[in-house]
This record gives structure tokens, C-alpha cells and sequence, in this order.
């Protein structure tokens, strides 16, 4: 199955259908003590020689949506991409909010059975917490990518076992909600304390793909720019706002945080309010109005006050 | 370098009694960037409007803040008074020392402190102001009137006298409306017919009034001055323009069912002209009980028909058309008269309507009175007043206004028909306030000696011939029992069913009850909160006649005022999109309300398509500031309330504690406060109180 798409891929580029493919590649990896490895990476190829190079395994756990709304490649004509069902969503989300045009993307489908928690040294060789809901006890995604969807559909799934759960957002989450206020406070202000504003999580983030940031505004400055207490919440907070009825819980954010914090935390709440509230679930349709500016007669106004 | 003047107000003891003026004025001389602060008695009085208007030319004020009462309230005026000389107005702001300060504080010390704050915030507010300039839209000359009762007739032809086109939107086959049904009006007991059907026969040959019957507006789009609206021309299966209305057709229809122009008192055929002088007289199929469209046979109009007008194939048919301003003339309707249980649901119990038409000369009845159950001319009536209105558990606690005088009009009525009759009234109150209205129904019980009981009725049953009515006769204290051969209930008025629709599509608000809601109460009562949308009768709470026809000259006379004008002039407080930061999402093209937002494209210099960007339509923005809100990356800004202006108030009201400005954003007095440390800045803001006097010139 791959090969065809390699060889598909291949024709595309050389009669110029597309521009570029994004997916996911190996690549060498220089490590500190001298040795190489090869890691499964993000990879950007567009020439035909470079296609033998795409890989579907148990590492893609990168939502590569994020790269369509970056500004160096949206002058590569047509771009073809690997999508994992749950990435999906965020194609959605953007093409919701008027940020891609579908005719300017091949969409590459794939089934997928649960990819690795690729955090640095945390939680490696488990399973991916976004997956851990997504899938059910013998290993089947919940998520599809369906032919109407995507241009082509990869049926084959990665090799290998089920990788052991890891830890699951959703008991975190119930845990963390039955702590007191005081202690949840406490938590966060240990957790923001150690924000860097370095803002991978930024930019790993498909939904943040605003020209300029409000965060990187000085007229006026909204948000204190330098990494202390005050404007690290600040800036988390308006990241979790701006994500309501946004955020498809990639986990990018998280996974990319190099001070592990626990960002999952506030958007799967999020995410279970929204729905919780107003029924809602971001990126399961791309004709859907977006949470923030639809109104309907029923919907819950018990929180006014 | 910003030089500002404030003027403190005292409003007579309105503000002075509980607010310091005198020292409010000298703390405000002292901020930085103010050169002059005076306190006046009266600043809205001529002097105290000389004083800025001077203040202005002698210190070369750049922004102007008058401490005083709700800009609600005079802004309005200071702005038009700096205008006068060339001063920008936007560079004028209020800061609301009354409605906000001094009427809601008790304390005298703490009211002053904070009304320190609200002008110290407004000082830092218009350091940060720009001059704005009126918006100038263009208005298309034509109105549209929704309704054809005597509101929307009178509407009509009030424009079209001014010399404007106007389009007048009727849903039923005639214009008429309920005033057509009526058979005398009080208080002169001329008649109905004889006085409205003129005024419909103008409508018809007046050339500048374009009537749609069997219509209904569909959509409406765009804005004051530059409505599109979408009408829908119901099929009437029938050709107007070779239709010569002989009646022919109408003779042959074998169908029949309730008319609704007699109220369900008389009948009318499938194919059917509701009334002798209907406007325009030409008749319409009922598609619903229409052999033909029913059944599929009969088909006999169309053999009769000697000009071969009738034409069963005719779809809805939908025209646009471009409006300046729109009248809303809807009307009411009456609830049903079974509404209280109690009462039953006997024949011979009719609404005010269906008597209406029960000794109208052109009813069913042909003005005989006769009762339904068995065509006898009722010896007794029982008229009940208000049956379903000022009934709070009914779900209307609101009055119906025209009953009490239209009760007391059926009783001279009947009592001219039936001479030695019986005319019972049970009544709450009686409201006849109006010209001659009282007089009217001193008539009806002096002279033609109906019988008023204050009371209400608890039970209606029949007993044989008669109607047996258990009522209280509160003012003897008595329990009344009358037989009567009918009983006439005046039900409660209400908004037509589904008018929500069309008061939605407006962008009108309506109440609890679906009467459409007036801008002002009092101070604009034909405006709606919908610039270009004016009111006239009983859509907007139930009217008589006089009143409505006054308030349909009243709504006329506000679009020609509209229309006298070359262009629109509306304040500039809209929105704005800084298109090189915005990321063209079109959040804020959903959320916004008017239909604000449009899609611009951005083009490099060879013609290629950079992005899409939101940009405002000035015309149709009404700065409600959604747009603004709900902009993630903060690209649109509200005129007059920019990000900068609001931020700078919120840092200032900390008072000292921080104020962490951006270089970009230090104010326009830069140098004074250049290199403060914030130290030194926390200290001359704490100490300013002390300082004053230096710079006080009042």
C-alpha cells in the first residue's frame, strides 16, 4: 500500500499535480554521545527522488495540519498530506475558519491503530494520550479517515503490538478537579512558573496561526512579554480562550512544551465543557458553524447570572 | 502634546451636593497634560458652553472633557457646541459625574474620590482620542410599507404626497385591513366603509404607490437607506392585468367556507374577492379548498372566465426591491373567543369583530341583526370587556384599549337595530380617555341606557333559549344572574401569529407579548432600535383609529425628514479592521448582527491574490463592538473606543500602582513623564491633591 502511494506521489511531483508532500520520514539523528539513530520526523520533500524516504509507523505522532497555515508553504502549490484520522479534525477546524483551501491539498489517509507518546523522556513507549480514547480494547480506531474525505485512503496499519497504555487525560483530569481551589492554584502557579514564553506550544499549535499573536502586540501590551508569574498565566489563559470550540486535542502543545507542562490539562477541560455545554465537538464537520458565533434558542444560559 | 481642558459641572446641587466640583476641578488641573479645569454651575447653559468654546480658542485645547451628567444626555450637545468653531468633535468626552457618581453615592468624601478617578480616566481616555468624521451613506428615495390597514393606507399616501415612491406590502387579497370590517366608528358613528374606502381608492390611483396584495416580504437586507428586500407574490391563480373583475367566476364556484373577512360569520366561495370594494377588486383562489387544486376537477372559473384570466399554473413569484426606509404597519389580530373555559363555546357567544360584521350593512346579515344559533334578533345582549386582556394569568396583563369604547359603540348599535333591547356591560374600568370618548359613553348609558355593571362574569351556560350569565356586580356587592340571547366578549388584542419573523428579519425588537418596541418610550415613539425602520398602529401595542392614522402620519413625516436629506450623516463610532494584521478567519463576519462584515480581497501590485481580509461596511456597522471582541489576533478596533484608549483607562484607574506603558504608548505629554521612574510617578500621583492651585484658573 505504501509503495503505491510512493509511486503516486512520485508521478504527482514530477507532473507537477503537487507541489510538495508533507509527511512523516526517517531521518538521522546525530545523538549527544557521537552514536546515530534514526528518528521518524516531519518531512518536507518535494522532489520524486526524496519520496522513498516516507514512513508510516508507530512514531508519527506529529499533527502535521499545523504546517498548512505557515507562511513558507503556502506558495508551494498543491500540497499532499498525511493525515491521521484525528488530524483530520483540525483540516476541519481550519477549513471552518476559512484557513485552507481544500482544493490546494491532497489529503493522505491513514488508518491508524494508536501512535507512541513521543515526549522527551517522558511517557516514551506508551501509548499517545490522545489515543487512549480514540481507540477501543482490540486496538481499532474510532476515527476514520473515509474515502469522502481524504484523496486516498493508506488501509494498512503500522506494524507491531499495541504499545502499553500510558497515562489517560481524562482520569488526570478528574483527579486534578477533585483537588481543593488552593491546591489547583498552587499547581498552576508551579506549573506556569516554569514557562519559558519560548512558545513551541505556539507554534506546534494548527488553531494559532494568527499574523501577529495578540501575545506579541506592544500597542498596547496586553500580555507581559517577559517569562515571569503574571504574564505566563495571562498567556495561558487567552491560549486556553482562544481555543474554546477550537482545540481537536492533538496534544501538539503538550508534547512539544520542553518544561512539561501539563497544557492538556486546560484544553481537554475545555473540550469537555464545550461539549458538556452546547454538544459541541470542534473539527467533527467542517460545514458547522464555529462554537463562538452561532446561538441557538436552547442553549444553556444557567451560568448567567 | 496633548493639552486638555476639563470642564466640571455641578448640574444645579444634582452633582454639587454630593460631589466636591471645586475640588474635582483643581485635582483634574493638576494631571498631566491638562492646562485648564473649570467648574461652572450650569455647564449645558449658554455661559457655561462659552466657557469651553473660549477655553478651546484661548489655551489651543486639543481634547475637551466635560465632567457632568450620562453622555445619554448631552453629549450630544457639547459636541454640536465645539463643532461650531471647528473643533473636532470626537475630541470631546464626557465623564459621567451623575448617573455614575453622584446620584448613586450617599458618602460625599468617597463620592468625590471617585469622581477624581472617572475624570482622571477620561483625561488619559482623550489624550489617546482621534479625530473621527461622520459617515456619509447614500439613501435610496423609496419606502417600503409592511401593511395595508388604515396605518400603512395612511402611511402610503403621507409619503407619496411628499413626493416619494412608495411600496406598500399587503398579505391579504385587499387592503382594508380590520378597519374595513368595522361597520360605524366611534365616537361619531360615522361609517367605517364610507371613510376608509377613499382613502384605498387613492392608494390604487396614486402613481407613485406600487401595491403588492397577496404578499409578504420575505428577506430583508442592507440598511438604513439602503434596504434590499425580497417580496414574495403569492400566486393568486388569477391574472390581474386581464382579470376585469365581472364576478362571474365567483358566481360559478361550487366550494363555500367560513369568510374571513365576516370573521367566520358569513361565507365565501374558493375563488373569492373578500370584500364588494376590495382594493384591488380582483379576485384570488384558496389553493387549499379549491377543487382543482383539492381534488384535480370542477375547474369552472377558468371555463367562465370571458377574458381567460384564470390560470391554475401561476407559481410564487419573488421581486427585490431597493428601499430607503421601511414602515412597519402589521396590526393586530384578536385571540379566539373561547378563551376562558368557563365561558363555553356556545354560538351565540361572538367576538366584538364578529358583531362588527353581524349589523354591518354589508355582512353577512346584511345589517339585520340575528343571532347564529337561530337567525332571532336577540333581545338581550351581555357585552363582557376585557375577556383575555388585563388578565395577568392569562399570560396578558396589558390593556386592549379600544374595547371600552367599541362596547359602548355595540350598545348604541344594537340598541338602534333592536329598540327596546337589553344592553348588559360588565366592565372593569372604563378607559375613555379621548377626545369626546367619555362624552361617547355617557351617551351610550344616559341616552340609549346601557347597563354598566362593574364586575366580572364567572360562568356562561345554556338554558334552553337563553344564555344564563352568573356575574359579581362589585359595587353593590351582589351576585348577578342575566339571561341573555347573546353575549358579544371583547377578547383581548394581540400581536398576529409568527409577526416575531418578520420583526426578527427587521432587527426589531419586540415584548414579552410580540408587540414591536418603540426606540423611546416617549422621546421616540415611531423610531425602532433599527435605524430606518419606523412603526405605525396597532403593531406596536393596541391603538384606535385616530391614533394609529396619527402615528402613520408621524412615521411618514420621520422618512421624509429621511428622505429630504442628500446623504446620510451617522456618527462615526464603527468599526475597524487593521487588515495587515488580520488573519481572515471571518469570526467577526458571523457574529455580527448587521451584516457588517464583508470580504475584501488583498492584491500584490501584479494583480495576485495575497489573502482575504474582513473590512467593516460603514453604513451598515452600528458599533456594537462584537466584532471587536470576538477577534482573536485583535484586529478590529471600535472608533472612539480603540484598544489603546480603554487600556490606557484601565491602567490609570490603578492609580499609580503600576502604570507600565510600552514606549509606543506613552502618552502625548511624553515629557513630563519621561524618565519618572515608577517610583517618583507613584509619589506624584498620590501627591497631586497638594499641588493644586498652581495650575487652577477658575
Amino acid at each position: 500500500m505504501m509503495d503505491d502511494l510512493k509511486t503516486r506521489l512520485k508521478e504527482m511531483l514530477t507532473s507537477g499535480a503537487i507541489g510538495m508532500v508533507i509527511g512523516y520520514g526517517q531521518k538521522e539523528i546525530y545523538m549527544a554521545d557521537g552514536s546515530r539513530e534514526y528518528r521518524t520526523c516531519p518531512v518536507f520533500l518535494s522532489r520524486d527522488t526524496e519520496i522513498d524516504r516516507l514512513v508510516w509507523n508507530r512514531h508519527c505522532v506529529q499533527n502535521l495540519v499545523t504546517y498548512l497555515t505557515k507562511e513558507e508553504y503556502k506558495e508551494s502549490g498543491k500540497i499532499a498530506l498525511m493525515v491521521k484520522p484525528c488530524d483530520l479534525k483540525a483540516i476541519h477546524v481550519l477549513e471552518q475558519e476559512k484557513q485552507i483551501d481544500r482544493k490546494r491539498l491532497f489529503i493522505i489517509g491513514l488508518t491508524c491503530k494508536g501512535v507512541m507518546a513521543e515526549k522527551m523522556g517522558i511517557d516514551e513507549g506508551h501509548l499517545a494520550g490522545k489515543c487512549i480514547k480514540c481507540l477501543d480494547s482490540s486496538g481499532k480506531s474510532s476515527a476514520v479517515c473515509t474515502p469522502d474525505e481524504a484523496d486516498i485512503v493508506i488501509e494498512t496499519l503500522p506494524d507491531g503490538d499495541m504499545p502499553p497504555k500510558g497515562k489517560d487525560i481524562s482520569s488526570d483530569l478528574e483527579g486534578f478537579e477533585k483537588m481543593p481551589s488552593e491546591k489547583r492554584w498552587a499547581f498552576w502557579q508551579n506549573q506556569f512558573l516554569k514557562c519559558l514564553r519560548c512558545y513551541a506550544c505556539r507554534s506546534a499549535c494548527p488553531m494559532c496561526y494568527c499574523e501577529q499573536c495578540i501575545c506579541d502586540m506592544s500597542r498596547p501590551q496586553w500580555i507581559d512579554k517577559s517569562p515571569h508569574l503574571k504574564g505566563n498565566f495571562l498567556f495561558h489563559i487567552v491560549r486556553a480562550f482562544h481555543l474554546t470550540g477550537r482545540c481537536v486535542g492533538c496534544g501538539e502543545c503538550e508534547r512539544v512544551c520542553p518544561m512539561g507542562i501539563p497544557l492538556m490539562l486546560i484544553n481537554q477541560k475545555m473540550i469537555d465543557t464545550v461539549k458538556d455545554l452546547y454538544g459541541y465537538e470542534s473539527g467533527k464537520d467542517p460545514e458547522q458553524a464555529p462554537l463562538l458565533s452561532q446561538f441557538k434558542m436552547d442553549d444553556d444560559q444557567s451560568f448567567i447570572k | 502634546m496633548a493639552r486638555i481642558g476639563v470642564f466640571v459641572c455641578w448640574c444645579g446641587s444634582n452633582i454639587a451636593e454630593t460631589v466636591d466640583v471645586k475640588e474635582v476641578a483643581k485635582y483634574a488641573g493638576c494631571l498631566p497634560g491638562v492646562v485648564i479645569s473649570i467648574d461652572n454651575k450650569y455647564m449645558c447653559s449658554d455661559p457655561g458652553q462659552r466657557l469651553i468654546l473660549d477655553a478651546i480658542q484661548k489655551e489651543k485645547l486639543t481634547g475637551v472633557v466635560v465632567a457632568a451628567c450620562s453622555p445619554r444626555m448631552h453629549e450630544v450637545t457639547y459636541r454640536r457646541t465645539v463643532a461650531q468653531i471647528g473643533f473636532n468633535p470626537y475630541m470631546l468626552e464626557m465623564a459621567n459625574l451623575r448617573e455614575h457618581c453622584s446620584w448613586v453615592h450617599p458618602d460625599k468624601r468617597m463620592a468625590t474620590e471617585k469622581a477624581k478617578d472617572l475624570v482622571r480616566l477620561m483625561v488619559e481616555k482623550v489624550k489617546r482620542n482621534q479625530p473621527l468624521y461622520n459617515v456619509q451613506i447614500p439613501v435610496t428615495k423609496k419606502a417600503l410599507v409592511i401593511g395595508g390597514g388604515i396605518a400603512g393606507i395612511q402611511a402610503a399616501l403621507d409619503i407619496a404626497q411628499g413626493g416619494y415612491e412608495v411600496i406598500l406590502v399587503e398579505k391579504s387579497p385587499s387592503i382594508g385591513g380590520h378597519m374595513a370590517q368595522l361597520d360605524e366608528t366611534f365616537p361619531t358613528l360615522d361609517c367605517s366603509q364610507c371613510i376608509l374606502t377613499p382613502r384605498m381608492v387613492e392608494v390604487a390611483q396614486n402613481t407613485r404607490i406600487r401595491l403588492y396584495t397577496y404578499s409578504e416580504v420575505e428577506a430583508v437586507d442592507g440598511y438604513i437607506g439602503n434596504f434590499q428586500v425580497t417580496i414574495r407574490k403569492k400566486a393568486r391563480s388569477v391574472d390581474i392585468k386581464k382579470c376585469t373583475g365581472c364576478g362571474q367566476c365567483i358566481q360559478k364556484c361550487p366550494t363555500k367556507t367560513k369568510s374571513e373577512f365576516d370573521a367566520g360569520m358569513g361565507i365565501r366561495k374558493a375563488i373569492y374577492v373578500p370584500f364588494p370594494q376590495a382594493v384591488p377588486n380582483k379576485p384570488v383562489i384558496d389553493r387549499d379548498i379549491c377543487l382543482k387544486f383539492t381534488k384535480d376537477r370542477c375547474g369552472a372559473c377558468q371555463k367562465v372566465c370571458p377574458t381567460g384570466a384564470i390560470n391554475y399554473e401561476q407559481q410564487d413569484e419573488f421581486v427585490t426591491e431597493d428601499v430607503g426606509a421601511i414602515i412597519c404597519a402589521t396590526g393586530y389580530e384578536l385571540t379566539e373567543t373561547h378563551i376562558y373555559p368557563e365561558y363555553g363555546n356556545d354560538p351565540d357567544i361572538i367576538s366584538g369583530l364578529q358583531f362588527e360584521r353581524l349589523v354591518s350593512a354589508s355582512g353577512p346579515t346584511l345589517g339585520e341583526l340575528k343571532r347564529p344559533s337561530d337567525g332571532n334578533a336577540p333581545q338581550s345582549i351581555v357585552f363582557l370587556q376585557c375577556v383575555g386582556s388585563r388578565d395577568p394569568l392569562a399570560g396578558r396583563p396589558y390593556c386592549s384599549k379600544i374595547c371600552c369604547m367599541y362596547t359602548a359603540k355595540h350598545t348604541m348599535l344594537y340598541r338602534h337595530k333592536v329598540h327596546n333591547g337589553k344592553a348588559y356591560v360588565f366592565y372593569m374600568d372604563i378607559r375613555a380617555g379621548g377626545k369626546n370618548y367619555d362624552e361617547f359613553v355617557r351617551r351610550a348609558i344616559e341616552e340609549d341606557h346601557a347597563i354598566y355593571i362593574r364586575g366580572r362574569v364567572s360562568r356562561i351556560y345554556r338554558k334552553g333559549e337563553k344564555l344564563i350569565v352568573l356575574g359579581a356586580d362589585t359595587l353593590l356587592g351582589a351576585q348577578v344572574e342575566i339571561e341573555a340571547d347573546m353575549i358579544v366578549l371583547a377578547t383581548a388584542t394581540v400581536a398576529p401569529k409568527g409577526i416575531e419573523k418578520l420583526a426578527q428579519m427587521l432587527g426589531v425588537s419586540y415584548d414579552l407579548h410580540n408587540f414591536m418596541c418603540e426606540a423611546h418610550p416617549k422621546l421616540r415613539p415611531v423610531e425602532t432600535n433599527s435605524a430606518g425602520v419606523y412603526l405605525a398602529g396597532a403593531c406596536q401595542a393596541p391603538k384606535d383609529i385616530p391614533e394609529s392614522v396619527a402615528q402613520a402620519g408621524a412615521a411618514a413625516s420621520k422618512v421624509l425628514g429621511l428622505f429630504g436629506q442628500k446623504e446620510l450623516s451617522r456618527e462615526p463610532i464603527v468599526a475597524q479592521v487593521n487588515q495587515s494584521t488580520c488573519a481572515g478567519c471571518f469570526t467577526c463576519k458571523e457574529v455580527c448582527a448587521y451584516k457588517a462584515i464583508e470580504i475584501r480581497e488583498i492584491k500584490d501590485k501584479k494583480g495576485n491574490l495575497i489573502k482575504f481580509v474582513a473590512e467593516v461596511n460603514k453604513g451598515k456597522c452600528q458599533g456594537c463592538g462584537a466584532c471587536a471582541a470576538t477577534c482573536r489576533s485583535n484586529s478590529i478596533e471600535l472608533c472612539g473606543f480603540t484598544d489603546s484608549q480603554i487600556f490606557s483607562q484601565i491602567n490609570h484607574l490603578t492609580d499609580g500602582v503600576t502604570i507600565e506603558e510600552p514606549p509606543g504608548e506613552v502618552p502625548m505629554d511624553a515629557e513630563e513623564t519621561q524618565g519618572v521612574s515608577e517610583e517618583t510617578e507613584k509619589e506624584r500621583l498620590i501627591e497631586k491633591p497638594a499641588l493644586a492651585g498652581q495650575k487652577v484658573k477658575n
